[in-house]
């Protein structure tokens, strides 16, 4: 990850730059979306251990 | 021919006339629309602190916040401004590689008495950068004011506030958040929205006067374990957090240099404050990203309302140093670990017997190392300023930056809480706090019909 480019300059860079242009996108693109799956997961089962713990 | 030639420059010329005065406009209003929004923060962190405070202390604390804005405006129209303009290479006032610091040009841009620092028909920029630069600084001030709540003494702390909004911040931005900063140009130090500038320098000074104030009576119990003196009004606190949110993003538009000025970086697009490019479009991407990262990694790891509407700010702090550089979903990610790395450390901070009332030090000091860091880790092999031959992005870079923001925040904070402790004035008397500051102080109540003053507190 880090610079897609190894000018040492802004200069003549134009069009996308951002970390890791061209080469990790689809890893982060991956980690983006098993974060949510499993933030939704545990969210899940703690919402059910808690209405059982509370009388839900 | 000769007439139609002299017709058409004739045109040209009142169209050049016609696109300056246009462009420059536009930009004045610009940064003058930032300004509003970052209020904003400020009507925010007012709620943040009302509702995280007991029904005894709320107009205390909202007294607090208000009056630290509004000393504020003054001190870093009094000094605040020359001295971002004065030390970017250090405390020898010297020029910079880029030739906009030292005390000459200080003396230029920032001299109170002097002509720029008023109406001028001839200059549209200087009171919409210094205004967006006084919002910063109130913003700092802001950041302490929650973590002192319910103890702390009125003048003492708006000393502190004008010491940290108007001076300590001031220097990390001059070091590391100004194209001639040491910071910058030396170690290739990377803040586009100033996490090490802002946060970590006010969440550390925060620390800093905590470690002296000590904590609420009732907080910790003799065995050293703590009790949660919950606020009165968590809604209001949950409310307040996403409007610091909304001004947010005009704090983080102000971070951005518009083109085509004649104090501009380039003609054509925007760029950081270190001259590099960006556009307000990478911004939206991560900006949002990292909110969402942060609330959805908060959420995850401690289901507390407080700390998943935290987890938003947290998401942004941590993601603001690379905001024009992360490509989104790493945007994310950064802004998850920031606000699943929360709680815990909130935790380890109350262990070591500090009661930081708001989790400022956590949200904005710890945070705010974290996403100086990911720069480090995650961005780096960028040029730092435009040029050739340049200092790049590196992790050592960041390391150095974020001790120095450590630094200029907790060695002012805690030196000048020293001197008011030992002098008796940093805190409010006992029988005072345990009253309620709001009638031994203000005095007012705030729920004059309502809720009951008093306190559950178990030592109480």
């Amino acid at each position: 990850m880090g610079s897609p480019f190894d000018t040492g300059t802004w200069d003549g860079v134009t069009g996308a730059y951002y970390t890791g242009y061209g080469s990790g996108e689809m890893m982060w693109l991956l980690v983006a979306i098993a974060l949510c799956v499993v933030a939704c997961w545990v969210g899940h089962r703690h919402e059910s251990e808690s209405f059982d713990k509370n009388g839900g | 021919m000769e007439e139609q030639l002299a017709a058409l420059a004739a045109e040209v010329a009142a169209l050049k006339t016609v696109a300056t005065v246009g462009n420059t406009t536009v930009a004045e209003i610009y940064y003058y629309v930032t300004i509003p929004l970052m209020v904003l923060i400020h009507a925010g962190f007012l709620a943040y602190e009302m509702g995280a405070s007991r029904s005894k202390n709320v107009l205390a604390s909202g007294i607090k916040n208000i009056l630290a804005f509004a000393f504020l405006v003054p001190t870093f129209y009094f000094f605040g401004w020359w001295c971002y303009w004065a030390f970017p290479t250090g405390f020898d006032l010297g020029v910079g590689p880029f030739e906009i610091s030292g005390l000459d040009y200080a003396n230029a841009a920032g001299n109170p008495a002097g002509e720029v620092m008023g109406p001028s028909l001839a200059d549209s920029a200087s009171g919409v950068f210094w205004g967006a630069f006084t919002l910063f600084g109130a913003t700092t001030a802001s950041i302490m004011s929650g973590s002192v709540i319910e103890r702390i003494r009125l003048v003492p702390f708006i000393i502190l506030a004008v010491v940290l909004g108007s001076f300590a911040w001031v220097l990390g931005a001059a070091w590391g958040w100004h194209a001639d900063g040491w910071l910058v140009t030396k170690f290739g130090y990377h803040d586009f929205g100033a996490a090490g500038v802002v946060h970590t320098v006010a969440g550390f000074f925060a620390l800093g006067v905590l470690i002296n104030l000590g904590p609420r009576v009732g907080k910790f119990n003799a065995d050293g374990s703590a009790n949660d003196l919950p606020g009165h009004n968590m809604p209001m606190t949950l409310v307040g957090l996403m409007m610091i949110i909304v001004g947010f993003w005009g704090f983080l538009m102000a971070c951005a240099i518009f083109p085509n000025e004649g104090w501009s970086w380039s003609t054509s697009g925007f760029t950081s404050i270190y001259g590099t490019p960006l556009t307000l479009s990478a911004l939206t991407f991560n900006i949002l990203m990292g909110f969402a990262g942060g609330i959805i990694g908060a959420w995850m790891v401690s289901r507390d309302p407080f700390w998943m509407m935290s987890g938003a700010l947290g998401g942004i702090i941590s993601c603001a140093a690379g905001l024009d550089l992360w490509w989104p979903p790493l945007a994310f990610a950064v802004g998850f670990i920031g606000g699943a790395i929360m709680p815990s450390i909130a935790r380890f901070v109350e262990r070591m017997g500090i009661d930081d009332a708001v989790g400022a030090f956590t949200v904005h000091g710890a945070l705010g190392v974290w996403g100086v860091l990911a720069v480090g880790i995650f961005a780096a092999g960028y040029p730092a300023i435009p040029g050739e031959g340049v200092a790049m992005t590196n992790f050592m870079g960041q390391l150095i930056g974020a001790v120095v923001m450590v630094l200029c925040g907790l060695v002012p904070g805690y030196v000048l809480s020293l001197i008011m402790k030992s002098m008796g004035v940093l805190r409010v008397p006992e029988s005072a706090e345990l009253a309620g500051l709001d009638i031994t102080k203000v005095p007012s109540k705030a729920y004059p019909e309502g809720m009951s003053g008093g306190s559950t507190a178990p030592a109480e």
